[in-house]
């Protein structure tokens, strides 16, 4: 499940070829490569057949490639699989604007100021921002962080949608994030 | 909790609901820290969680069957070569196709024929030559040549093989034959006589030259063999000359002389009508490459080698009795043919008639008022419109009315396109309701609403 296994199984397959090794590996995976097919292909038949073409894909890029990372590594390849997908529907264009957006604004993959241990300056900061956030958004935020709260929950208290919620999260971190990092830059200067 | 990386044990647990509230927010702010297991996240919660597990499962056992699939090791030329041998198979065969050697087997046949020829002819010039070596028992050296009949015999066979083109050979005739012969004993009389042949002057010298050495005996096989080619080429060299004279075509073993010819006219008739019959195909039995078809009188003409073996005719024609003629001194006959008895197999031809569906009895669709033609009710709109109302809207207009015939005939739901102003679109729907309630479309016996669309064309002038 780490990367040591990850890097010890690849390493294997590159020297041996076998393709059960390569299968063992990517087994680990298949339910993150086909909920993030799901998510962008939008249809379970497509998905599946995207998590068979995937690993087709991965045999031969393989070796192309000196992969530090597996999982992110296929992660990219994942994403970039879907999008060239609905790249290629042009009739469905709509629905790949749709998504791209949303991608870009929830995509989070350096650890967030929220997520680290505190810090009496950035939790000064933090209280700042948190306030200036749209009440939806601060609403989520606090009881899913502060009041430890599962979307369940939270979307049960706030009756909006549990989709929504994770939603408002994540995007209320974003506009965290961006917030605190003007302040510590004003401050640093 | 989740100090790890996510499992897919974790996410299963957490779209169970298994997991207590706590759990379940540290797996919400653990995967939204990751983009991979968010986005996956994002994706998985469309569906229920047992259409997950079955569809995790069926990937994972799908894969599981691709890795174990023992992948047969084809090379990469393979393809190249497979390929290659496809385009040289269907080169040949439509080669082969063209080639119409086959398809004639009559030419087969005589070339069968003609070879049986050559190589009875080959067997008269050894036996000649067998004489004609008794007679010059004193000339010693051709004795040696032609002395012992096997070797004669093995020259025989390499006679065979040197004529691999025995229509060439074929088309010599006995007198060739019997010249070559005659040449043969040439050599013998006149031993040290120069050929007058050009092709065989270099073997006959050959022969010569042995002659006198008297080692001929001891070199017989090679210089019958040389023989063979000097007899070969004489052959030839003897038929060049008057090709037209030789025969194409032989029967009985004996070749036709094809510059005696006769003629045989005739007139077809039906035996039942006493009409002529044109198209019959008139042929020799013998030999079917000659034939002909006759004319639109019935009549017809066929050149045929004079010879005596030849003495029927076949004439045959669809639907009619094929009839032998037999050929006397008589060269104009009167041939008529019997319709065929032979019954055709019976064809019984019956026919289905299949009622009208029922699935929906007295279904129809909507209808104009007074069942017009919607040709017609587009007439009396254009008619009925009060043009001075719109008669600043010159020019010509194509316009789409899109309406609802409601159960009780009434139209609503008018939506207009490519309509200029309101004022024409509205006149439209006050010219439609004026002409009355549609027929609405029935189905299953009851009236429905149901939804209508035509284009106009109206002109303002």
């Amino acid at each position: 499940m780490n990367a040591d296994s990850d890097s010890e199984l690849l390493k294997r397959y590159l020297q041996t070829g076998n393709l059960e090794v390569l299968g063992e590996l990517y087994n680990q995976y298949i339910h993150l490569v086909y909920g993030v097919c799901l998510k962008y292909l939008n249809n379970r038949e497509d998905s599946k057949d995207a998590v068979n073409k995937i690993f087709e894909n991965l045999i031969i890029e393989i070796p192309k490639f000196e992969i530090q990372n597996f999982r992110s590594w296929l992660y990219v390849v994942t994403k970039n699989y879907c999008l060239m997908q609905l790249r290629k529907e042009k009739s469905d264009k709509k629905r790949f604007e749709n998504y791209s957006q949303t991608v870009f604004m929830e995509s989070t993959n350096i650890l967030h100021p929220i997520d680290e241990a505190p810090d009496s300056m950035l939790e000064k900061h933090l209280k700042m921002c948190l306030e200036k956030l749209k009440e939806e958004q601060q609403q989520c935020i606090v009881l899913f962080y502060y009041e430890k709260r599962c979307y369940q929950e939270i979307s049960e208290k706030l009756s909006i949608d549990q989709k929504m919620v994770k939603s408002y999260i994540q995007n209320g971190k974003r506009n965290l994030k961006n917030c605190i990092e003007q302040l510590q830059e004003t401050e640093n200067v | 909790m989740f100090k790890r990386k996510l499992t897919y044990q974790d996410f299963i647990n957490y779209f169970k609901n298994h997991l207590q509230s706590k759990d379940k927010h540290a797996f919400e702010k653990k995967m939204m820290q990751d983009a991979f297991e968010e986005e996956a996240f994002d994706g998985l919660s469309k569906l229920s969680e047992s259409e997950l597990e079955n569809d995790i499962a069926g990937l994972k056992s799908s894969i599981q069957k691709r890795v174990t699939k023992t992948r047969t090791i084809v090379p990469i030329w393979f393809k190249y070569a497979a390929s290659i041998i496809v385009i040289v198979g269907i080169g040949l065969s439509i080669y082969f196709l063209n080639s119409n050697y086959w398809q004639d087997s009559m030419l087969k046949e005589q070339v069968a024929r003609e070879m049986d020829l050559a190589d009875s002819i080959m067997v008269e010039a050894e036996k000649l030559i067998v004489l004609s070596q008794k007679d010059s028992l004193k000339e010693t050296d051709m004795k040696g040549i032609l002395a012992e009949n096997k070797p004669a015999k093995k020259e025989k066979k390499q006679i065979k093989k040197e004529q691999a083109i025995p229509i060439e050979i074929a088309e010599s005739d006995f007198e060739a034959a019997n010249e070559m012969i005659i040449e043969v004993e040439d050599v013998a009389d006149q031993e040290m006589e120069v050929m007058e042949f050009e092709e065989a002057e270099l073997v006959d010298d050959q022969l010569v030259k042995m002659a006198t050495q008297g080692k001929a005996a001891e070199e017989a096989p090679q210089s019958k063999k040389k023989l063979a080619e000097s007899q070969n080429i004489r052959i030839r060299g003897a038929s060049t000359p008057d090709e037209s004279k030789s025969p194409l075509y032989v029967i009985d073993g004996k070749p036709l002389d094809l510059n005696k010819t006769k003629t045989i006219r005739g007139k077809v008739f039906s035996a039942e009508d006493q009409e002529s019959i044109p198209g019959v195909s008139v042929q020799l039995k013998d030999l079917p490459v000659f034939n002909t078809l006759t004319d639109s009188n019935g009549e017809f003409a066929l050149t045929i080698p004079d010879e005596d073996e030849l003495k029927t005719l076949i004439a045959s024609f669809v639907g009619m009795e094929s009839i032998q003629i037999a050929l006397d001194e008589d060269t104009s006959l009167m041939v008529y043919m019997e319709p065929q008895t032979m019954a055709l197999d019976e064809v019984m031809v019956s026919g289905r008639y299949e009622e009208a569906k029922q699935d929906e009895p007295f279904g129809r669709e909507s209808q104009p008022p007074a069942s017009v033609s919607m040709n017609h009710y587009k007439k009396q709109i254009t008619e009925a419109l009060d043009y001075s109302k719109f008669n600043k809207l010159k020019g010509k207009y194509r316009i789409k009315i899109r309406f609802t015939v409601n159960a009780d005939g009434t139209l609503s739901n008018f939506q207009f396109k490519n309509v200029p102003d309101k004022v024409l679109s509205d006149e439209i729907i006050r010219v439609m309701e004026q002409l009355g309630n549609w027929l609405p479309k029935v189905e299953h016996n009851r009236s429905v609403s149901s939804a209508k669309e035509f284009t106009i064309k109206i002109e303002i002038e």
